[in-house]
């Protein structure tokens, strides 16, 4: 299990104007597994991802990451986290304007601490698993929508994240683009990536292995889609090697 | 102290990356930055060009005052503390005499000579040429006291101011501009409507500062007195015997005046007073200097905050894509700290250029004022403008480093 949530709340605000945008939150997922996460606009999808992602905290209950209670952690501890363990990919890329592809990719990597010939390489090697081999000093506005998402995705993995973290990945994508997009996220699945995807799109949250449905802050339904394996959790992940990577058909 | 820290937990790269970012934040906008550092420019240039005019001043003033001697005495009417002050306050508190100096040359044994001297401003005419010049009344000892040589014919004698013998000796200024290209010796001038024949022709002594020393005219005091209708010397440089005796002169011309006025109505300094009391009064005077200057340094860095603020908001989003990628607080902090840390650190070497620029530019402007480029001033400077940059970088960098990464990166 990557990810144990129990009983989790998120209260925005407090007094008259409080929002209880999560509520009694129950949630495991499990190391290998693709999801969907779907549900009404407000109805707490973003809050949740932001959760798991470390760039927010839980107002009340119980968040374990890798066996470890991560609930309580502070500003500093939660940065590491998500440097480490996460890979975010957002709806509008978030890519900064002025670096080209490859210095993108290259930031979390950065503040990893990692060499400058190192980084080279590792964003190198992943900007061609996503098939922009050609585009590497491309700035982000000399690139399509789905080329950014792309690099996003690139620098999603260049720190071998636990998880990958994709809200509407496709949102600012045509549909031809976003199917790509899709299928990008399938691929690195199936090598062993974990994924957690929002969508508001019932055809790709049907590939993956299972949906969760929020309304309201709350959970309505976990529906299993794919015929798990009889062990299953157990996709070994592969999080040493990038150079692994390669992806058919790319 | 923040770097130290980031060191310590192995992250020199880190570092260096963080600089980097910083120094490309710098060059993204070049022309703001450029105009951001002008303040500091500005701050860092006229401390150092304005602390080197009182350095300057100071230099040269002081030099002149060594230049008397060591063995000279000043003594000047009225009770000051030291000659510079008295003298000016001088006239109807007290009188000090021709005869006065007299007797102290006559009577003390630690003395060699004593030059009186009363001044006064005149009009000088030689023909159809006229110039309102500084008329200097004293004794045969005044060139050999004041160490003043005369380059042509000789100076003011004893039988001079005995006889009160309408003589007079020019000086370098004068002589350029009432005999241009020709011999003064001999020849009469008027001074306020009297004649005088000139009998002598100063060595040149080039000016102090805005004061030119060669624009005089020197008359036997008998006659000075006559003419300003004054018994009252103006002041007396007195000389002792050599240098390891001035103390007893001092005791020596202290008794013989005080037992000829009745009382202590004079001052009496050495020319080390004169230079102390100089020098403490310049070093008040740059300080000022200085610390106005230093008030644009901190305008200056009032100007890299609000630049930094409007940066920091400008770059929101970027900031919240950091953080999201796993950006610590402080690293962001030192991302923003740093930057304007350069502007001020480059903005005062800059400045540094510009202080000696400056101080060089008012020597051409106005030639008699000195300069001198203290290193003191440049040091204090520089460091006053990295910690202004450092002080007024911290509010807009903590503001970076304390943003909320999910709003930043909603922030449009
Ligand atoms: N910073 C905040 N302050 C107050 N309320 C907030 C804040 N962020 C989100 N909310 C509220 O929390 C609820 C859940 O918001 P969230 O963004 O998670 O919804 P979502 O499911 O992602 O919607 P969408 O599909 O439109 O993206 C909403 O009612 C929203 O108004
Ligand atoms: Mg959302």
């Amino acid at each position: 299990m990557v990810v144990h949530i129990e009983g989790m709340d998120k209260i925005y605000g407090r007094g008259d104007s409080k929002v209880s945008a999560l509520k009694k939150i129950n949630l495991d997922i499990y190391q290998g597994e693709i999801m969907a996460i779907m549900g009404p606009s407000g109805s707490g999808k973003s809050t949740l991802m932001n959760i798991i992602g470390f760039l927010d905290r839980p107002t009340f209950g119980i968040y374990e990451f890798d066996g470890r209670r991560v609930d309580k952690l502070n500003d500093n501890k939660l940065a590491e986290l998500r440097n480490r363990h996460i890979g975010f990919v957002f709806q509008n890329f978030n890519l900064l304007p002025r670096l080209s592809a490859l210095a993108n990719v290259e930031l979390p990597m950065i503040y990893a601490g990692v060499s400058a010939r190192k980084r080279l390489r590792v964003a190198k090697e992943l900007l061609e698993v996503v098939g922009l081999k050609e585009r590497l000093k491309h700035k982000p506005n000399e690139l399509s929508g789905g080329q950014k998402q792309r690099v996003a995705i690139a620098r999603a993995l260049v720190n071998h994240p636990s998880i990958l973290l994709a809200d509407e990945p496709t949102g600012n994508l045509d549909s031809k683009s976003g199917a790509e997009i899709i299928n990008l996220f399938d691929t690195l699945n199936s090598i062993g990536v974990t994924v957690v995807l929002v969508t508001h799109d019932r055809e790709v949250a049907m590939k993956t292995d299972r949906i969760i449905y929020l309304r309201d802050g709350k959970i309505v339904s976990d529906t299993k889609i794919r015929n798990l394996p009889e062990n299953y959790p157990g996709y070994a992940l592969k999080t040493n090697e990038t150079a692994g990577m390669r992806i058919e058909g790319l | 102290m923040l770097l130290k820290r980031m060191k310590r937990q192995g992250c020199g790269l880190k570092v260096f990356e963080i600089f980097r970012i910083a120094l490309r934040g710098l060059l993204t906008n070049k022309l703001r930055s450029l105009l951001t550092m002008l303040g500091v420019i500005i701050g860092v240039g006229s401390v150092i060009t304005l602390v080197s005019i009182g350095e300057g001043v100071r230099a040269s003033v002081s030099e002149q005052i060594q230049g008397l001697g060591s063995n000279i005495i000043l003594v000047t009417p009225g009770k000051g503390t030291v000659g510079i002050n008295s003298s000016s306050m001088g006239g109807a508190l007290s009188r000090l005499t021709y005869d006065d100096a007299l007797a102290v040359e006559r009577k003390a044994g630690t003395v060699s000579s004593v030059a009186p001297v009363i001044e006064s401003s005149a009009t000088v005419e030689y023909r159809e040429d006229r110039k309102f010049t500084l008329i200097t009344g004293t004794t045969e000892s005044y060139n050999v006291v004041r160490n003043a040589p005369v380059a042509a014919g000789g100076f003011i004698t004893r039988g001079d101011i005995r006889s009160m013998r309408a003589v007079a000796v020019v000086g370098d200024t004068v002589r350029k501009n009432l005999f241009p290209g020709a011999n003064p010796l001999g020849k009469t001038i008027k001074i306020n409507n009297k004649n005088y024949k000139v009998i002598g022709v100063m060595e040149r002594k080039g000016p102090t500062l805005t004061i030119d020393n060669d624009d005089r005219v020197f008359i036997p005091i008998t006659v000075a007195e006559q003419i300003f209708d004054t018994k009252q010397v103006n002041m007396m440089f007195v000389r002792s015997i050599n240098p390891e005796s001035v103390s007893d002169a001092v005791s020596d011309t202290k008794r013989i005046i005080s037992g000829r006025h009745g009382k202590r109505d004079f001052t009496v300094s050495e020319q080390e007073d004169i230079l102390d009391t100089f020098q403490g009064i310049m070093g008040t005077l740059t300080g000022m200097l200085g610390g106005i200057a230093g008030v644009s340094l901190v305008v200056g860095g009032i100007g890299i905050m609000n630049i930094m603020l409007v940066t920091v908001t400008e770059r929101t989003r970027e900031i919240g894509i950091r953080k999201a990628v796993g950006a610590k607080r402080r690293e962001i902090l030192a991302q923003f700290l740093l930057e304007s840390v350069f502007i001020s650190a480059l903005g005062g070497i800059i400045g540094i250029g510009a202080g000696f620029a400056g101080a060089r530019a008012l020597v051409n402007i106005i030639p008699k004022l000195p300069t001198v480029v203290s290193p003191w001033s440049v040091v204090v400077a520089f460091l006053f403008a990295l910690l202004v940059g450092l002080f007024f970088g911290i509010y807009p960098a903590r503001k970076a480093a304390g943003l909320n990464p999910i709003e930043a990166l909603r922030y449009e």
